[in-house]
């Protein structure tokens, strides 16, 4: 019973994404309708997931799905955090595209899919099954990236998304294929196992195919060096996509790093030491691309690199098995309550065709739309990790993680990098607030967009109120 | 009620302060709506003023576990040393509402979120409870320079939010080494302030945490070579803004030196304090001197406070009973003069619509009450005996010599440099032929007269008879000064020993 | 050991041997027909290969090789359900049945769509 209980939710999301395809098949049903459709699916499936939290660490179904899947509370939060963006994508969407006009009712379908495949993902125990979810979470998340099949940018971007993601599947399963070759299996405990049996470089096959699944890894979260796809893809999807690419696909891929790395695989001793560089590397680097951006997405795009260089380090300074994984789970809820809101805000603020992206078209925006402004600059404040927001708690929990774990300079390199990441972030707002509008910021009728980004601000003060069990 | 007064006092501000922001109320609807809750948060605070026992512990505790797993609660309380920041606090803000009139409503309520959070600073007794609202602080002062301030507003709120959220950063990282380093030292979760004093921390990651914290205090006292940002947000600021970052909120800088640095870092402060001390007296001197320069009035005012916050800063590092109880009082002293010397340049310069010295002169004869009220802030400011900031600094200088002569003569003969550059400011601007400008000058009205006359009074009383002051403060500092020295740690004793600070008597 | 090196160097020899016979067979063994289309390159149906990179191109022909190719994978799962169907008992039935209908429902997609129709 628990058992299904935890296996619910991607159930529901899963045969809601395929009802929804095949709704889409029917010419005379509206977009609306199948927006609609997707937001119960999610509202559905997060409703479950919250009735499976606390339900216990199982291996799901362990006699059928021969301990490829496996539930507990850091999966459930995960889940959580991805309907939950599924829904609030699906919310924006429905503003968004009131005036970008390039929808097709599929959109929603394969929003739904990209959501159960990232779920799987959070729960894989087992290479083959992470590479399958991988998969089916990638190839929706492309084929939405190329949504506006007209766009030059958003063809641009998913070429280059599809190219480097192919390869970074590649080196997936390449990975898997030796790492099975290295210890004769491909589940993450006993890899664990075997590790701690006979020590990490006793098989150079195992070294190898752990390179290759990092590197997967690494450049699906756009980490350094694999980051560089990252700022051209967001600035080509559109908005709410780009919004629920960086948060959900985000959040599992992290889940099953986690899970891979530290929780259940048992790599991050012989990681730990190059995942230090890659963290650091990952802050600074996404720092200074963040600083010379002009186009707001791209802006967050790199600031998105940055985020990850901050959930890297919980991976590197690993106290205990459930500090450490309430405190990336914690800073992914909070980076995505941030972003997702942000994306909102986007969604009905950029306008007809995404005329405004820039940051100086957000010019006074405070004078005219003060609401949307204030949202905007407390999503930019959790960003920057301002308290009283969840993006500082979010960082305070990170940091006392690495001090904890004895990484004191890691914590100090964060906190150098997040004075820098001041700079971009205190930008918008001095845009929005101290200078004199020249736009009518005119916006879709669709209010939902809206309700989302002003629902997120709440959440960013509620969430942040949330203790993290240690 | 009385058992949440804090509380209240914290949030009450907070949330009007917000609510008013969205809801659709006039700018006057709103002016009036904050003075009532400033007077609200004053009532409370002279009601804790006034039921404070004075034992030296914290009183008016409120406590709530929040993050259990880590230590962390909401956790409130007042001590001796709290208290009078607190007072200081509570004491000017009704003023800032009662003066000026605002271009737009949400000035007001950012002043009121300032307000809250100020208070939730100075109230706070665990590390992140204070660490948050130090941070909120910030906010409102970010958007009211932005928003408010002169011509160059927005380098100058740049450049002060940048620097202070530098330091709060290095703080934090700090913060929460002192508290993982009270978990590996006693195995319990905790981010109470009054537990860490108990730690023994030592190396060199002691050491840099004791430079971020002292970076974080030292850029919001300021000290001397992080003090770059003063100049240009003192003056960009609205004149009642400045009041509130010179009075109050380089106090909390202050406070939190002596509340979380002296306590926990007895080693590295015993260690580095001739250092600071050093940095204060430089500050004292070189802002007094840039002071002397200036054309601008507020510029040099600017200047003026931050020479003053330099002898406040050294009553601190010299760690004995009668520095530190000057620091406490010069905290109260200051606020009441040369932070209200900026309410009334800004007097001065809504009528006159200049802030040049040179453009000005006259206005005693225009304006008597006016004159007589500058005159009797700017002699507090300067030290002169029967005004409070004579008790103050003369405490602190006492303190000096007994720490360490140099600076003690150092600092003696820097406090001329304060009178030369106020009388030559008195002169030029209130005597002196007036001129078309000043010609018009309308003395204080009634109202205003009103507003300022009770802080011209504690000025006067506080220098006259400050000794039920000095009985409130005495025993907090007193058990501050103790804890530190009766802590076992031989190296620290063999330091004291060496520089007489074991002399904790007032004889 | 040895037995099975000679055997496949015999059909190593063997198909180097047999496959260029066979080439030139048919080369001296065939009719000729050349034409026009003939000589053009076969680019899956696209007509004019050499142009701009982002020209528009039909792609009714790479949806049916797509399509042949996913009915026709998932085909051979269903080979060794067979051969196991006893051993696998109702749970192998039901999970079939499961599969099955997946796939069923991608094809009502692709029917509705339309994608069958060779237009």
């Amino acid at each position: 019973m628990t058992d299904l209980l935890l296996l619910l939710p991607v159930l529901i999301i899963t045969s809601g994404a395929i009802l929804l395809m095949l709704l889409a098949a029917f010419e005379n049903v509206r977009d609306e309708i199948a927006c609609f459709g997707a937001m119960v699916i999610f509202l559905f499936g997060f409703c479950m997931q919250l009735f499976g939290l606390g339900q216990g660490d199982a291996r799901i179904f362990s006699g059928v799905f021969n301990e490829m899947l496996v539930g507990n509370s850091f999966t459930a939060v995960a889940g959580l955090i991805i309907t939950a963006c599924g829904f609030f994508t699906c919310l924006s969407s429905h503003t968004y595209f009131k005036q970008n006009r390039f929808i097709t009712s599929e959109y929603y379908a394969l929003t739904a899919f990209a959501a159960s495949g990232m779920m799987l993902l959070t729960m894989a125990q087992e290479l083959i099954t992470a590479f399958i979810s991988l998969e089916i979470m990638s190839l929706a998340i492309y084929v939405l990236v190329g949504m506006h099949r007209r766009n030059i940018k958003a063809t641009e971007a998913v070429l280059k998304y599809l190219m480097l993601g192919a390869f970074a599947g590649g080196f997936f399963a390449m990975g898997s294929a030796l790492m099975y070759g290295g210890t004769g299996s491909t589940k993450f405990a006993e890899i664990a196992g075997f590790i701690s049996a006979n020590g990490f470089f006793a098989s150079s096959i195992l070294v190898v195919g752990a390179f290759f699944i990092l590197v997967a890894l690494l450049f699906k979260i756009a980490a350094f060096p694999f980051h560089a796809w990252v700022v051209d893809v967001y600035d080509g999807a559109a908005m709410p996509v780009t919004g629920f690419m960086a948060t959900a696909l985000k959040t599992a891929v992290f889940a099953v790093f986690a899970n891979f790395l530290i929780l259940d695989g048992g790599l991050q001793a012989s990681w730990v030491e190059y995942l230090f560089y890659i963290a650091v590397f990952t802050m600074f680097g996404g720092n200074l691309i963040a600083i010379g951006q002009n186009s707001l997405k791209r802006m967050l795009a790199a600031s998105g690199i940055v985020h990850s260089g901050y959930l890297l380090i919980a991976l590197v300074a690993f106290t205990s098995r459930d500090f450490t994984a309430n405190v990336i789970v914690f800073y992914l809820a909070a980076y995505a309550v941030a972003t997702m809101g942000m994306f909102a805000a986007l969604s009905y603020l950029s306008g007809e065709d995404e005329q405004r992206i820039t940051f100086d078209d957000f010019r006074g925006l405070a004078k005219v739309r003060p609401f949307s402004a204030a949202a905007i600059s407390i999503f930019l404040l959790s960003m920057a990790g301002i308290p009283p927001t969840v993006g500082f708690m979010g960082k305070f929990y990170i940091i006392v993680n690495a001090i904890n774990a004895g990484q004191v300079l890691l914590a100090v390199l964060a906190i150098v990098s997040s004075v820098i990441s001041m700079w971009y972030y205190l930008r918008l707002i001095i845009t929005m607030y101290f200078h004199e509008a020249r736009d009518d910021f005119a916006v879709a009728k669709s209010p939902l967009a809206q309700a989302t980004t002003f629902f997120l601000v709440f959440c960013v003060f509620a969430l942040s109120l949330l203790p993290v069990s240690v | 009620m009385f058992e949440h007064i804090l509380s209240v006092m914290i949030f009450l501000p907070l949330l009007v302060g917000v609510a008013l922001l969205i809801l659709p109320v006039s700018k006057n609807g709103v002016r009036i709506l904050g003075l009532a809750v400033a007077v609200v948060v004053l009532v409370c605070g002279l009601k804790v003023y006034a039921d404070y026992s004075g034992g030296g512990g914290l009183e008016f505790v409120e406590k709530l576990n929040w993050i259990e797993g880590l230590g962390i609660s909401y956790h409130v309380g007042v001590d001796g040393i709290s208290l009078f920041v607190l007072m200081a606090a509570a004491v000017l803000f009704p003023m800032v509402f009662m003066l000026f009139t605002a271009k737009s409503k949400a000035y007001y309520c950012n002043l009121l979120i300032a307000l809250g959070a100020m208070v939730g600073a100075i109230a706070a007794a665990d590390l992140v409870v204070f660490y948050i609202f130090w941070e909120i602080m910030l906010l409102p002062i970010f958007f009211i320079i932005g928003l408010y301030g002169g011509e160059n507003r927005i380098a100058a709120t740049i450049k002060i939010t940048i620097y202070t959220i530098a330091g709060s950063l290095c703080m934090l990282a700090a913060l929460v080494y002192v508290a993982v380093a009270h978990h590996t030292q006693t195995g319990v979760w905790s981010f109470e302030i009054a537990r860490m004093a108990s730690l023994e921390l030592q190396g060199g990651f002691a050491v840099a945490a004791f430079v971020g914290m002292m970076l974080a205090f030292g850029i919001k006292i300021p000290l001397f070579p992080l003090h770059t940002w003063l100049p240009e947000a003192y003056t960009e600021a609205p004149y009642s803004t400045t009041f509130i970052l010179s009075a109050i909120m380089a106090k909390i800088g202050v406070y939190g030196v002596i509340r979380l640095v002296v306590p926990v870092f007895e080693v590295e402060m015993a260690r580095y304090a001739i250092i600071l001390a050093y940095c204060g007296v430089i500050g004292l001197m070189y802002c007094g001197i840039a002071a002397i320069a200036q054309k601008d009035f507020k510029r040099m005012l600017a200047f003026s406070s931050a020479s003053h916050m330099g002898i406040i800063a050294l009553g601190i590092f010299c760690m004995n009973v009668q520095a530190l109880t000057g620091t406490l009082f010069q905290i109260v002293a200051h606020a009441t003069s040369t932070g209200i010397l900026f309410l009334f340049l800004g007097i001065l310069e809504e009528r006159t619509e200049t802030r040049h010295i040179d453009d000005l002169g006259g206005v005693a004869y225009k304006a008597p009450v006016f004159a007589t009220f500058f005159a009797i802030a700017m002699l507090a400011s300067c030290g002169l005996p029967g005004t409070s900031g004579f008790i103050g600094e003369f405490l602190i200088i006492l303190g000096a010599v007994k720490f360490n002569m140099v600076i003690a003569v150092l600092a003696g003969t820097s406090v001329v440099i304060g009178v030369c550059y106020m009388l030559w400011l008195f002169q030029r601007v209130f005597f002196e032929e007036a001129n078309s400008k000043t010609a018009n000058f309308k003395d204080l009205s009634a109202y205003e007269t009103l507003v300022f006359l009770p802080v011209i009074i504690l000025i006067l009383v506080m220098g006259i008879y400050p000794q039920p002051f000095i009985a409130k403060i005495e025993p907090a500092a007193q058990k501050h000064i103790l804890q530190m020295a009766t802590q076992d740690n031989p190296q620290l004793a063999e330091r004291l020993d060496e520089s007489g600070l074991l002399k904790l008597t007032n004889d | 050991m040895s037995n099975e090196l000679v055997f496949s160097a015999i059909a190593l020899l063997g198909i180097a041997f047999i496959v260029p016979l066979l080439m030139i067979v048919t080369g001296v063994l065939g009719p000729r027909v050349g034409g026009k289309a003939k000589n053009e390159a076969y680019e899956s149906g696209i007509q004019h290969v050499i142009g701009l990179a982002d020209q528009k191109f039909s792609v009714k022909f790479y949806l049916v090789a797509i399509l042949f190719l996913i009915f026709d994978i998932e085909a051979v799962f269903m080979y060794p359900w067979a051969v196991a169907l006893r051993e696998l008992g109702w749970f192998g039935f039901i999970e079939m049945v499961v599969f099955m209908l997946l796939l069923l429902a991608g094809l009502i997609y692709i029917l509705k769509k339309g994608v069958l129709n060779w237009r």
